[in-house]
């Protein structure tokens, strides 16, 4: 691993956890609709996918979640364990739909979408809620919109990124 | 995005609004009772079929969480988190619905009461 | 851009076919509830039957309402119809010597009470329409009670005067047969069982006392509530669970009047001609309505522990409600308790 991976991975966490922040300060982007949240940071996390690969995904991922804890929610509480579950099938799915023809736009949508199936299962889990099942296709319906969003933009950025690299 | 992406969107917007449909569907008829969680103890058991406009006050961890019955229908009034998210969600009906106040550990959950078929006599 | 265009078309129209056929089918298999009310022997009966086909089920309904119609008709000993041999026409036969040929149905009936009177120990005696009638007439009157004169004088006829022949033939000697605690229990027994032979298996039928139900398509069993005997607006102090039975219930406290303090309901104890005081009331549960309806109507003319040793020879359950209040039930009666 070079110092330039090593400097580039960590300035995209920053940067991750900067957007995570931004978007909990921002209410338009929170809680307009109950139960959907854009995902700001997910943009990094797409970007990571398309440079570098699977395990330094994973990685971001889950510092950024383990990060915002210690910062924002705290740690190992019903949110940690939200994001935690959302990440993991959100990075899982996205590194193999990565391998499938589907593109970019493709892959964020599908990384939302199983963002909120982690949640929601991780929801039934701890709250003992099966009834929360219901609310996932509505859920899906809004992690298709914001994963094309967020799509979209990791696109544009990574197109001047590589620009610029 | 491509053909690909087209097909994956069409595919799981047939099967969500499929199964919106469905879901619906899952409501059964009935009286119905809402059930008022705190961090799964059972606090408040309200009737929904009685039809009355009334507030309920339960303490959650953030403070008071006002709960508002009105007709059928129920819904967190007033509570205090930083999203607001439960307060946002409004009326709640059906026993396919739920309200979760993350913030404050206040669930409510709708249930049909087990109502008898028929009586002899 | 054309070809993109054309490209969405071609996607998404077959995936939206084949979302509406899946809707479409869905809509169609759903089962949707159909109910009706009917008015058969003097009692009211609510018939709820969950079919998938609407038209199928109106018909359902329409043969159980010709079912209930027909019983209701072979049962009725106050009046005659056209073309059918009833209770009236056998009662009111000028010629006691005659043999009448009568429906299969009647003629079943009347065995079933002649089956059950040795069963019963005379219990159950469906040779007592005159006493019947004298209590229906005090009752209407509300101004007495019969003396035991009045009723030796009606009591004409035994069940041993009844006499059935092969095929389907009766020689009655100026008997007044009354069928009031077979006729109901029967037309239910034979509603659930048409209902059955056409696939309909999730059904409910409450005639009054006497309910019978299949198994609930959404569910894994009807609940059915028992009547306080105690209560004016119809509590319940008892639900039983289950599929495929029947629960039919006697008591003296729907059809009765007061003279003198004293209360005098409709079921009458062929051993004394005076209504039974043993109990409140007993419900039966059974597979078949029509033994249910015979049982519960035996049981209620039985001491409470006589009743209980018969029930323990038989499939059935049993509850009773004392006249302290105090409800007992038979061995089996948790396997009808909620779990």
């Amino acid at each position: 691993m070079t110092y330039q991976k090593i400097t580039r991975l960590s300035m995209l966490l920053t940067l991750s956890l900067l957007l995570s922040i931004l978007e909990s300060m921002i209410p338009i982007f929170n809680g307009m609709i109950p139960g959907i949240k854009i995902g700001l940071a997910n943009i990094i996390l797409v970007m990571v996918l398309y440079l570098y690969g699977a395990k330094e995904t994973f990685a971001i991922a889950l510092l950024r979640v383990l990060l915002m804890g210690i910062l924002r929610t705290g740690l190992f509480n019903i949110h940690f364990f939200f994001s935690l579950a959302g990440t993991i099938c959100s990075v899982g799915i996205m590194t193999f739909a990565k391998k499938t023809k589907l593109s970019m736009i493709g892959v964020s949508i599908l990384g939302s979408i199983f963002h909120s199936i982690g949640q929601i299962i991780i929801a039934i889990y701890l709250l003992h809620l099966p009834n929360l099942i219901y609310y996932l296709p509505w859920m899906i319906l809004g992690s298709m919109i914001t994963g094309a969003i967020i799509g979209y933009f990791a696109k544009t950025v990574l197109k001047q990124f590589k620009n610029t690299l | 995005m491509n053909k690909n992406d087209g097909i994956m969107i069409g595919v799981i917007l047939i099967l969500c609004l499929l199964s919106i449909l469905i879901f619906a569907k899952w409501d059964k008829k009935g009286d119905k009772i809402a059930i008022v969680y705190y961090q799964d103890e059972v606090i408040l058991t309200i009737d929904l079929a009685k039809n009355e406009k009334k507030d309920y006050q339960v303490m959650g961890k953030n403070g008071t969480v006002i709960i508002e019955v009105n007709q059928d229908k129920i819904r967190v009034k007033q509570e205090n988190s930083p999203l607001h998210i439960c307060s946002k969600q409004g009326y709640i009906s059906k026993n396919t619905e739920s309200i979760v106040c993350l913030p404050n550990q206040i669930v409510i959950q709708i249930q049909t009461k087990n109502a008898i078929d028929t009586v002899v006599h | 851009m054309q070809e993109k265009i054309n490209r969405w078309i071609w996607i998404s129209l077959p995936i939206l076919v084949i979302g509406l056929i899946i809707l479409y089918w869905i809509e169609k298999n759903e089962v949707k509830e159909f109910t009706r009310n009917l008015f058969y022997m003097d009692t009211y009966i609510y018939v709820k039957i969950e079919a998938k086909d609407e038209k199928k089920a109106t018909e359902a309904l329409e043969q159980v309402e010709q079912i209930y119609d027909s019983y209701h008709k072979l049962a009725d000993r106050y009046q005659a119809y056209d073309g059918i041999v009833n209770l009236y026409t056998i009662y009111h036969n000028t010629d006691p010597d005659a043999t009448l040929t009568i429906d299969e149905r009647l003629y079943d009936m009347i065995a079933y009470g002649k089956e059950w009177y040795e069963k019963s120990h005379g219990k159950l005696d469906i040779s007592m329409g005159n006493i019947i009638d004298v209590w229906n007439h005090y009752r209407t009157m509300q101004t007495g009670i019969p003396s035991q004169e009045e009723l030796m004088l009606h009591d004409t006829g035994s069940i041993q005067d009844i006499i059935l022949l092969d095929h389907n033939q009766i020689q009655n000697n100026h008997v007044n047969i009354d069928l009031g605690a077979i006729a109901k229990g029967y037309a239910t027994e034979m509603a659930g069982n048409y209902l059955e032979s056409i696939g309909i298996t999730s059904y409910l039928i409450n005639a009054g006392g006497n309910v019978k139900v299949g198994k609930p398509s959404h569910k894994d069993t009807y609940s059915i509530g028992i009547e306080d005997p105690n209560s004016t607006v119809g509590d319940v102090f008892k639900i039983i669970y289950g599929k495929n039975i029947s629960v039919v219930t006697s008591g003296g406290y729907e059809r009765y009047y007061e003279y003198e303090g004293k209360k005098y309901h409709h079921i009458i104890d062929p051993d004394t001609n005076m209504p039974s005081s043993y109990m409140k009331s007993v419900t039966v549960i059974t597979e078949d309505s029509r033994l249910g309806d015979v049982l519960s109507t035996v049981l209620f003319l039985l001491p409470i522990e006589e009743g209980k040793a018969l029930v323990d020879t038989l499939p059935v359950e049993a509850i009773w409600y004392d006249n302290n209040d105090v409800i007992i039930t038979s061995k089996g009666i948790a396997n009808y308790e909620q779990k």
